[in-house]
């Protein structure tokens, strides 16, 4: 991949498989958040010659020996974390990332525990329904769950020859939801984990784009979104979707709804809210260039933004102030405290900040038991 | 002297002193001809291979995968504006101008130079058409205001704060690869012209309101050879200190030229003969005249004493010549032969720095026993000592008491339990003290130079303005041709990466891994949830194919990079450590985790060559010169006598070392087999001497009180002498030679205190059942009270 300066161009997958360059002009489909035909044929071919050497790969994996579990390591605080939760009704807060780690925290994020998990994939997105059961995805399509609010988790699903991750899991009770991810995979579970179904009917989504987040908002609604501006609605906590029409033909990372509103984000700072349930959408001006991976609703109007640069976005919808923190990590996901400050994770790990994004204290890492 | 050496010096001693005009015009025509030589042949010598352990597995490693590109050999050049921040047009012009000079230096690989003003410093960003990105100097730059606010924003996108950008923004770099070899010319890199034309380029540069540092193996290449240039002034020092000694010693100004001179004719002679064969000087090797010189003019102290004597005993200038002769060219030659062979067992250490110091050495001693023991006693037949320093001998061997009279209560029978006792303590105190002795080298920076030298203030401004570190550990994960990038491998490393990022001492690890994540994460819009391996072989080969620094060209090797904080001991065992138990359990006959290269792998392998050959050494040294006494004296009671004051210096000096923070490194490794080999001689000349009075039936003190009288002045000159020879290195602009010369001159003064303070002692301990007996009578006499001075 070389690029060219001056020049913004467009990346699509080729019959090899291999990145290639497009001219932003010569790639009309895109624009409009569609894919041709062709490009979608080829990116099926290059899936099913995956899968053929996914085999192959698995085959040459058996003679390594992967460790089953994360290892314990004091650094995980400060490894690649992707998403942050506050468990419902508890203080407990879960943070799941890189290479397997979770950690959990009962003091506002102060201080973080690890947790024995069996894998060390990349983690990609947690939630916890209930204040003890949750669920984490991730890469090779693993499905993780905990029944002890985060401390032990067990393997509940994987899938290495999808080649796809899962980008994020949303559950309406502790038995009900719906894991997703790339290349229109959408999952659902409806006994607590123990069996998912491929859903992926049930949505118009034939180009088969990334679902990126689902969230919903305590009253029934969810709301998906996705690459190329892919926007979904459900109006009965998952049963039934329908499209709804995007505002954007950029990629959105991040759903967030509560409140009354929903809030869309994604590439160079495009952030659109909607104050009924998806039917319109307005643009908003967060103050900033940078791409917004994770957001969350604060009550009273209020939210935070945060993204890339250490690009941190907080105050009333319409009058954000947009700030970035001088390491300028990329930030992923964030959760509010019990105690007011907000969790913020991403490059470089955990980072407490303020709610007007003033960076605290650095948090700490221990695990209960060594292992090797 | 035992009488089985003594039917064969007649022979000898009639043959040189029969045909003094002969050897005379011998040693003129030698000296002409190795004085030609040596300046006609004698280069000086700086490879980087020989002064590393070539033998060992790691470097064999590194060598077997030099290909690479890995070697780390990488100039850079931190460019800091005096007036402010980077983000000035002035600034910039100066960067621009520097880059390009640097681009036409010889040696550099111009294709991987990087810095602001390089297009292969890029930014990119994601849009919603896919990457928009280009150089971080925009193409429309203009110094204008709004184009320096554009490469701000250019420069936060490009990911190279901390790079190539300081935190700080006060700096930037121009990072200069290099080839080990002209790629055109197959010539190997001249670090020396190298680095005189950077510093040019930082005169030039520093007038134009920037200032400019510089760090890399190259540099310190060259400002090694800068430092070897203030050698030749120490020894300069050296001879002209030795000389007013000499003079104050001897009072008789033929007495102190002609050792000189003899001198300086064994240092010619070593240097041409290193010439005639081949060598050359090395950094290490440069030392070795100061210790020829200084050896020669001790053993040549020895001769001029015992002439001198002879002289005040009646004897001609011919006569006292051929009996100092006689006296002296045994023990001269066993002492000499022990320095030789010390420092022969160096050869045990596979560094060839060290190896070739041991024979450059060794030549410098034959060259000393055939100027001083051979040249030194015909010359003096000629010249003579002047009548006022024999009477002076005369006048001083009258006076009954004096300094000797009192040493010589080192073998009184009250002293000698007091002093073992001390003896016994020092052992168990330097013991101790040892314990904390670190191998390798414990200063940050390059340990070459000295913490305050401009190098390691260089190398502190970039450790503090950037986020790299000089410690670089290199790993070399090698595996079939063009498997370096699949899935296996890639994970592999990716989980090694994490093991050592958590091993204390470890910032970060870089290696293909680092460079598929990130470019797996762009291509997928940034989204940091992407930033980790695909199983898919087509991303990942695809992820890799910009990341040709990472590895080899067939796809058979790809290094991992480990930076580390600093480059002590424990720090690079607890990295080589946590890297052979991942290589043991993860590698198989497709792919294999290799120690070792970077300044730290090198490093962490000469620590283990060091580490070994540590103990090694130190029992050859030990052991040949045992034999060598034994062969001497037929005597394990010499033995004893001389070497256990050895020993406790040796064990004081290991203390001194800890104590000082001075690592067993290659520059002080050497430092004990030279301090045993060379400080053997006192205990050679005094017991000598010692044995003959007690052969002669006499007591023991008295024996002692006799020996000092003819030898003690000679050996503490001796001392001195060895001591200024090195000492003046204490003042070296390079770390390693003074350290060299702070422990040299600490084992040269402490040997001569151990067998002026300790033999004595040592040998009533041991001798007292046979010999003393013969001479009871009076032992009670004048043993039993102490002698007054």
């Amino acid at each position: 991949m070389s690029l060219y300066p001056g020049r913004k161009t467009k990346l699509h997958k080729d019959w090899n498989g291999q990145f290639s360059e497009r001219k932003g002009e010569q790639s009309p489909n895109v624009q409009t958040g569609k894919r041709s035909p062709a490009l979608q044929a080829v990116q099926h071919c290059v899936m099913a010659a995956g899968l053929m050497l996914a085999a192959v790969s698995q085959a040459a994996d058996a003679k390594t020996t992967e460790p089953k579990f994360a290892k314990m390591s004091n650094m995980a605080s400060k490894s690649l974390l992707l998403d942050v939760t506050r468990a419902a009704e508890s203080p407990r807060m879960v943070t799941v990332g890189d290479r397997g780690h979770i950690l959990f925290s009962d003091d506002n994020g102060i201080s973080w525990n690890q947790a024995k998990v069996p894998t060390i994939q990349m983690l990609t997105a947690v939630y916890f329904p209930s204040d003890k059961v949750g669920y984490a995805v991730g890469h090779d399509a693993i499905i993780l769950k905990t029944s002890d609010g985060g401390e032990s988790w067990e393997r509940v699903y994987d899938d290495l020859g999808l080649e796809a991750p899962l980008l994020d899991v949303w559950f309406d009770d502790v038995n009900t939801g719906i894991a997703l991810g790339a290349y229109g995979t959408i999952l659902q579970t409806r006994n607590g984990g123990k069996d998912w179904v491929d859903i992926r009917d049930r949505i118009n989504n034939e180009e088969e784009f990334h679902y990126n987040a689902i969230a919903g908002d305590g009253d029934g609604n969810v709301y998906i979104a996705g690459e190329a501006g892919i926007l979904f609605h459900s109006p009965d906590s998952g049963r039934t979707w329908n499209t709804l029409e995007s505002p954007y033909e950029g990629s959105l990372f991040g759903v967030s709804a509560g409140q009354g509103e929903v809030l869309i984000h994604g590439l160079r700072g495009n952030v659109f809210r909607s104050t009924d349930q998806g039917k319109s959408w307005r643009a908003m001006s967060s103050g900033t260039g940078e791409t917004l991976f994770g957001s969350a609703v604060m009550g009273n109007g209020k939210s935070i933004l945060v993204g890339t640069s250490g690009s941190f976005v907080s105050g009333k919808a319409g009058q954000w102030s947009a700030v970035n923190r001088s390491d300028r990590v990329s930030l992923s996901a964030l959760a509010p405290g019990a105690d007011g400050n907000i969790v913020v994770v991403g490059q470089g790990g955990i980072h407490r900040m303020s709610p007007t994004g003033e960076v605290l204290k650095k948090s700490t890492s221990t695990h209960p038991e060594q292992e090797q | 002297m035992s009488s089985n050496h003594f039917s064969t010096e007649p022979i000898l001693e009639r043959f040189i002193f029969k045909n003094r005009m002969l050897i005379c015009l011998l040693f003129l025509l030698a000296t002409v001809f190795l004085s030609w030589k040596m300046v006609t042949g004698l280069r000086v010598d700086a490879s980087f291979q020989k002064m590393i352990p070539l033998k060992h597995p790691y470097i064999q490693n590194m060598l077997n995968n030099m290909e690479s590109g890995s070697s780390g050999n990488t100039i850079r050049i931190a460019v800091s504006n005096n007036n402010g921040d980077i983000f000035d047009a002035e600034y910039m012009e100066v960067l621009k101008n520097l880059n390009d000079e640097v681009f036409f230096l010889p040696g550099v690989d111009r294709s991987k130079l990087k810095s602001l003003w390089t297009p292969s410093v890029r930014w990119t960003q994601v849009t919603e058409e896919g990457f928009n990105g280009g150089p971080v100097i925009p193409q429309t730059y203009d110094g204008t205001q709004a184009s320096l606010e554009e490469l701000r924003q250019n420069i936060l996108r490009s990911g190279q704060v901390g790079q190539l950008v300081a935190n700080d923004f006060g700096s930037s770099i121009i990072s200069a690869p290099l080839f080990e070899r002209d790629p055109e010319t197959g010539k190997a890199l001249d670090y020396r012209g190298l680095s005189d034309k950077l510093e040019e380029l930082r005169e030039k540069y520093n007038e134009q309101g920037v200032s400019i540092h510089i760090v890399g193996i190259a540099k310190v290449f060259g400002d090694l050879f800068d430092g070897v240039k203030a050698i030749v002034m120490f020894f300069v020092m050296a001879i002209a200190i030795t000389a007013v000694l000499l003079f104050l010693y001897s009072r008789c100004l033929r007495s102190t030229l002609v050792p000189l001179f003899t001198s300086l004719v064994a240092v010619v002679w070593q240097i041409g003969l290193l010439a005639t064969f081949g060598y050359g000087l090395d950094l290490y090797s440069v030392l070795v005249p100061f210790l020829i010189f200084a050896i020669g003019v001790s053993h040549g102290v020895q001769i001029i004493n015992s002439v001198g004597v002879e002289a005040a005993a009646g004897a001609d200038k011919l006569t006292a010549a051929r009996r100092a002769f006689r006296s002296l060219y045994i023990p001269g030659m066993v002492a000499l032969a022990s320095d030789a062979i010390g420092f022969l067992t160096l050869l045990i250490i596979e560094i060839q720095v060290i190896q070739d110091l041991a024979i450059t050495a060794s030549i410098g001693v034959a060259a000393i026993i055939l100027t001083n023991l051979v040249l030194l006693p015909v010359l003096m037949s000629f010249a003579g000592s002047s009548e006022k320093s024999v009477a002076r001998i005369r006048a001083k061997q009258q006076d009954e008491g004096g300094i000797w009279s009192l040493l010589s209560n080192f073998a009184h029978p009250k002293v000698v339990p007091v002093s073992v006792v001390i003896a016994i303590l020092g052992f168990g105190f330097g013991i101790y003290k040892a314990q904390d002795l670190k191998i390798g080298d414990l200063d940050p920076g390059a340990p070459e130079f000295h913490p305050d030298s401009r190098y390691n203030m260089d190398n502190l401004f970039l450790t503090s303005n950037y986020s790299t570190s000089a410690d670089q550990f290199v790993v070399m994960v090698t595996t079939g041709v063009e498997n370096c990038s699949t899935y296996p491998v890639m994970e592999a490393i990716d989980r090694y990466m994490w093991r050592m990022e958590n091993v204390e001492g470890v910032q970060k690890a870089i290696s293909l891994v680092t460079v598929s994540k990130r470019v797996i994460t762009g291509l997928n819009e940034g989204n940091i949830k992407w930033q980790t391996l695909s199983r898919n072989p087509y991303v990942l080969n695809s992820s890799v194919s910009n990341a040709t620094q990472l590895f080899n060209s067939d796809c058979s090797m790809a290094p991992v990079v480990l930076y580390l904080d600093d480059h002590k001991a424990e720090t690079l065992e607890r990295v080589v450590a946590a890297t052979k138990d991942f290589a043991e359990a993860n590698n198989n006959d497709d792919m294999q985790f290799l120690l070792a290269t970077g300044n730290s792998g090198i490093e962490a392998a000469t620590n283990e060559v060091i580490g070994k050959a540590q103990a090694e050494m130190l029992i050859w040294v030990y052991f040949v010169v045992s034999v060598l006494c034994l062969l001497t004296f037929r005597s394990l009671r010499a033995v004893f006598c001389i070497v256990i004051p050895l020993g406790l210096t040796s064990v004081l000096c290991q203390a001194l070392m800890a104590y000082l923070g001075i690592g067993v490194k290659v520059a002080t490794l050497p430092v004990i087999a030279l301090g045993v080999g060379i400080g053997v001689d006192y205990g050679i000349y005094i017991y000598s001497r010692l044995e003959s009075y007690l052969k002669q039936g006499m007591p023991l003190q008295e024996a002692y009180h006799k020996t000092l009288q003819i030898t003690g002045k000679a050996v503490t000159f001796t001392g001195m002498t060895l001591a200024i020879g090195v000492g003046t290195w204490i003042f070296s602009p390079l770390k390693f030679q003074a350290d060299m010369g702070i422990l040299l001159t600490f084992m040269f003064i402490w040997n001569m205190i151990g067998a002026i303070w300790l033999l004595p002692a040592l040998a009533r301990f041991f001798i007292k059942s046979e010999n003393l007996e013969g001479s009871s009578e009076k032992k009670s006499e004048t043993e039993g009270k102490l002698t007054t001075a």
